[in-house]
């Protein structure tokens, strides 16, 4: 972190000040910046003071002190200290100390917490500003009463007053990304900035507590705060003179509110003092919100609660009193149950299993998955048994963290006999199929483990063996399977649930996108009406919005990102926040990358990364959300950022039968090899993984593939895509078939229909590839006036796609020195490679590979390699 | 000076106290009111307002209507 930290957000106040400072000799110069603690004014005082009036202007820095305020002319102890016993000759002894006695070049005075000023100092100080002696700056802090002397200043209109306000939101994000030099989560940032509410002493304080005991980190390069901070001493002690100030009975309201807020007035009457909370309003401790019945209290702000959150006896009683009280009222509220037993939990009462296994269901309807895993395990330390382990398995499967969730199972395979271990079994295939990738162990757990008679776990199991069918990509038999479990509509709501996700997903890889919406609905109203699955609907919003990818149907899919980001916003309950918004920067990180915004695309796939606590954590989210930065940083052609992206993933898809997984991955590969200048090597990706895909019979990955490799100059692709064409739907396949055509025929006109077909439908580094291919179809053909209105639309879409630097882009745009081919295989030796290693990577013969340097040397009059790589890249 | 619809928008990029005393401004209120409801000093209201209009006219000046 820096030492000195940046003045954001002040230039209107600095604007404001220089001109109170610059004011002709009609009126006195200077300015009073008034404001509560902590908000900035000795900082912007000390650069007004520094900044302002000519370079050779004797400038002090005075501070009014509570220690000094009971000697006469204390604060001015350093000027002058040799007094004589007239009060106002001692003033002129000061004045003449401080602005010199030649009285021959302009004086700066700053004087720092005004208010504390004792009253000689005060009349100094107004003398200094009436008989303009010298330009005076002024920090008051509001709500003292500084001396007559001092308030006169402002009031007798002798210096304007400057109310310094906290900084807004976007100032304490610049802030705090200036401070710790890389950038931070949104929401963090948003969560930093309710916490100090704009307060920049606060948010200091905060930052070096946070960032030196690691809770503030970068993760995937954003900076990440985990929100729990615990309270500096310094920090402690600002707010705790606040609180010592008020009543007992005061404090008491504070304590029941630092328990758990916000409280309704009826439940904080049963446990406090009704009057207090009067006073406690009136001290501008907490807020009450009377538009609610009966109204609702919050603590005025977080750190109050803070300073008074405690592990003593007396606080446990309290969380005690307020659990029961809350009991009373039968709430049915799911948000009420998890509150009361999270107060139980840190109570004086004894554990209720009962409750802790109710509240774990209802911390994962409201997505608070790591909060259900603490309930789920005080239920199993509570005594409640099997049923709580199982829920604690749930909630570390839904959190994606398969490999823990996989060693609790485990353990409870070996225990358990009969319908228990059938239920385990289910849970494990699960686990295994959906979250690890392992299809092989989830059906030999299905196989093995689940009776054939056992019809209401067959249906469960058939659920399963859908899912197990997309992960392997086999969309036809998924969409078969899950259709005829919907039809005989299963009473069991996860059976149900997991159906939906199969058909969801299945039927957008087969480009049968007209019948995803209705089958997303039902998952929805299922999730509505089921509190067990209800906490499904944000993966299955995921898939919803995933399954329009192929197919290019990116309206729908955005529709689908912005519903669930209506749904997750305000999730209420504490602690999910994390949850919430990383899953709302994933989708939207998926939006970004489908419409080629890749600045955005990288950002929020980042963003979306950086939460991922654990290494096990969010396994697929994880594995998405690198992909895609492998994808995007690959078109923007940043080869080292997209293959350092993409490497891990290689090692997580460990099972090869997982064939579901694998386009996504061939497409991340095929941009990474062509950011790296090996381009067909990227064609030949992308034919095998098409190819693949045609056997696994998923046409709208086919035409997503195939649509990748005509973008990297494959010009084989037209047939293949005709056909594919009249059976996927969606936008992107004739758009893709009109591409493939255009470039094996070489027309020009047609690329540009082309181009213009993609950006219809949003894919706009597709379109900007297309553009492309046509400006070098025009020169070819000698249209030059044609190539260059291309040329403008290839600039307008690389702009529009915030930077992408793609292999057509570059042919397009950059002279050619070189054929495709040697323009290759130098990339590939400036990356470091040797002539072996480039032949083993083009599958060619290294004689080759010298033959293609050979000719390229001739060509330029080159006479080593690194005259090659530097031609190449321009020199 | 932002016409009307982004001037709405803008002042939402405004701390809140600025964007308040803007939105009471057009709205006709009193000078004593705006002082009383953003907590400022009625003498210190005018320098006030114009920080909130320079800050107004730089929110606009980033971000340009689209």
């Amino acid at each position: 972190m820096i030492r000195q930290w940046p003045l954001v957000g002040r230039s209107e106040e600095l604007a404001v000040i220089a001109e109170a400072t610059r004011a002709g000799a009609q009126r006195a110069r200077g300015i009073v910046l008034s404001g509560s603690a902590g908000v900035g004014k000795t900082r912007v005082a000390r650069d007004a003071v520094a900044g302002c009036g000519p370079r050779n202007a004797r400038r002090h820095w005075i501070i009014g002190t509570a220690s000094a305020r009971s000697v006469p002319l204390g604060a001015f102890a350093d000027i002058a200290s040799d007094f004589g016993p007239d009060p106002l000759r001692r003033v002129r002894e000061v004045i003449d100390g401080l602005i010199g006695a030649t009285r021959d070049g302009e004086v700066i005075v700053g004087v720092d917490d005004a208010h504390l000023l004792d009253d000689l100092s005060a009349f100094t100080v107004h003398q200094l500003v009436t008989r303009r002696l010298a330009t005076v700056i002024l920090t008051i802090r509001s709500g003292e009463q500084p001396p007559d002397a001092i308030t006169a200043i402002w009031k007798d209109h002798h210096l304007p007053n400057l109310e310094l306000q906290p900084l807004s939101l976007p100032e304490i994000k610049d802030l705090v990304e200036q401070v710790l030099g890389g950038p931070v989560h949104s929401l963090c940032a948003r969560r930093l900035w309710q916490y100090t509410e704009g307060n920049a002493l606060y948010l200091r304080h905060l930052l070096d507590d946070e960032v030196k005991a690691g809770r503030m980190a970068q993760r995937s390069g954003v900076w990440l705060w985990d929100g729990q901070p615990r309270l500096s001493p310094t920090l402690a002690e600002f707010v705790e003179t606040r609180i010592a100030r008020a009543p007992r009975p005061v404090r008491d309201v504070l304590d029941a509110l630092a328990v758990t807020e916000p409280l309704d007035t009826d439940v904080l009457a049963a446990v406090a003092d009704p009057d207090a909370l009067v006073e406690a309003e009136s001290l501008g401790l907490v807020r009450i919100d009377s538009r609610a019945r009966p109204a609702t209290v919050r603590l005025a702000h977080p750190m109050l609660g803070e300073v008074r959150r405690t592990n003593s006896l007396r606080m446990r009683r309290l969380r005690g009193r307020i659990a029961t009280e809350l009991a009373r009222r039968s709430e049915t509220d799911p948000r009420e149950l998890v509150r009361r037993a999270v107060l139980t939990v840190d109570s004086d009462l004894a554990p209720d299993p009962a409750l802790l296994n109710a509240a774990t269901w209802a911390a994962m309807q409201l997505l608070d998955l790591t909060l259900a895993e603490t309930l789920a395990e005080r239920a199993v330390t509570a005594g409640s048994g099997i049923e709580a382990k199982l829920t604690h398995v749930m909630a570390l499967t839904w959190q994606e963290r398969g490999q823990d969730a996989e060693a609790v199972l485990a353990e409870l395979a070996d225990q358990t006999s009969g319908p228990l271990r059938v239920q385990i079994a289910l849970l494990r295939a699960l686990n295994f199929a959906v979250i690890l990738g392992q299809t092989t162990s989830a059906e030999r757990e299905l196989d093995e483990e689940v009776p054939a008679e056992d019809d209401a776990a067959q249906v469960l199991a058939s659920a399963l063996r859908a899912l197990i069918d997309v992960v392997r990509g086999h969309a036809g038999s998924a969409v078969e399977r899950a259709s005829t479990i919907l039809a005989g509509t299963p009473a069991n709501d996860l059976a149900q649930m997991l159906s939906i996700f199969a058909l969801v997903q299945a039927l957008g890889e087969l480009g049968r996108i007209d019948e995803v919406e209705s089958v997303a609905n039902s998952g929805y109203r299922l999730a509505d009406r089921s509190a067990e699955v209800s906490h499904l609907r944000v993966p299955l919003a995921f898939l919803h919005a995933y399954a329009f990818r192929p197919a290019g149907a990116l309206t729908q899919s955005d529709a689908t990102i912005a519903s669930i980001r209506r749904d997750t916003l305000d999730v209420p309950f504490e602690g999910s926040w994390h949850v919430a918004e990383s899953w709302h920067a994933f989708v939207a990180g998926l939006s970004a990358m489908n419409r080629g915004s890749l600045v955005e695309a990288r950002r929020l796939s980042q963003e979306s990364l950086a939460d991922v606590g654990s290494d096990h954590g969010g396994r697929m989210r994880k594995r998405f959300a690198r992909l895609w930065l492998a994808t995007v940083a690959g078109m923007a052609g940043e080869a080292a950022d997209a293959r350092r992206e993409f490497t891990p993933i290689q090692r997580w898809d460990a099972d090869p039968d997982a064939r579901g997984w694998h386009a996504e991955r061939s497409i991340a590969q095929a941009w990474v090899c062509a950011a790296e200048g090996a381009v067909s090597q990227a064609v030949s990706i992308m034919r095998d993984a098409a190819n693949q895909e045609r056997r696994l019979g998923r046409p709208a990955w086919e035409v997503l593939l195939l649509q990748t490799a005509t973008q990297f100059g494959d010009h084989t692709t037209a047939p293949r895509l005709a056909e594919l064409a009249d059976h996927v739907q969606g936008p992107r396949a004739p758009a893709a078939a009109a591409h493939a055509a255009a470039l094996a025929a070489g027309n020009g006109d047609e690329l540009v229909g082309a181009s213009r077909q993609y950006e219809a439908f949003g894919d706009r580094v597709a379109a900007a590839d297309a553009a492309a291919q046509a400006v070098l179809a025009y020169r070819r053909a000698g249209l030059r006036g044609a190539a260059m209105n291309a040329s403008a639309t290839i600039q307008r879409l690389a702009t529009e796609c915030q930077g992408a630097q793609t292999p057509a882009l570059r042919a397009a745009t950059t002279p050619q020195k070189f054929t495709d081919r040697q323009h290759e295989i130098i990339s590939l030796a400036a990356q470091g490679l040797s002539n072996k290693e480039i032949a083993d990577r083009l599958a060619m013969s290294k004689r080759s590979v010298e033959g293609h340097l050979f000719r390229a040397s001739q060509r330029v009059a080159a006479n080593t390699r690194e005259q090659l790589i530097s031609i190449l890249n321009g020199g | 000076m932002p016409t009307d619809k982004p001037r709405t928008k803008y002042l939402r990029r405004l701390p809140l106290p600025y964007a308040t005393a803007l939105r009471l401004r057009d709205a006709g209120i009193a000078d004593e009111v705006i002082a009383e409801r953003v907590g400022v000093d009625l003498d210190a209201l005018a320098t006030f307002m114009r920080v909130a209009e320079a800050k107004l006219a730089a929110v606009a000046f980033e971000q340009p209507p689209t």
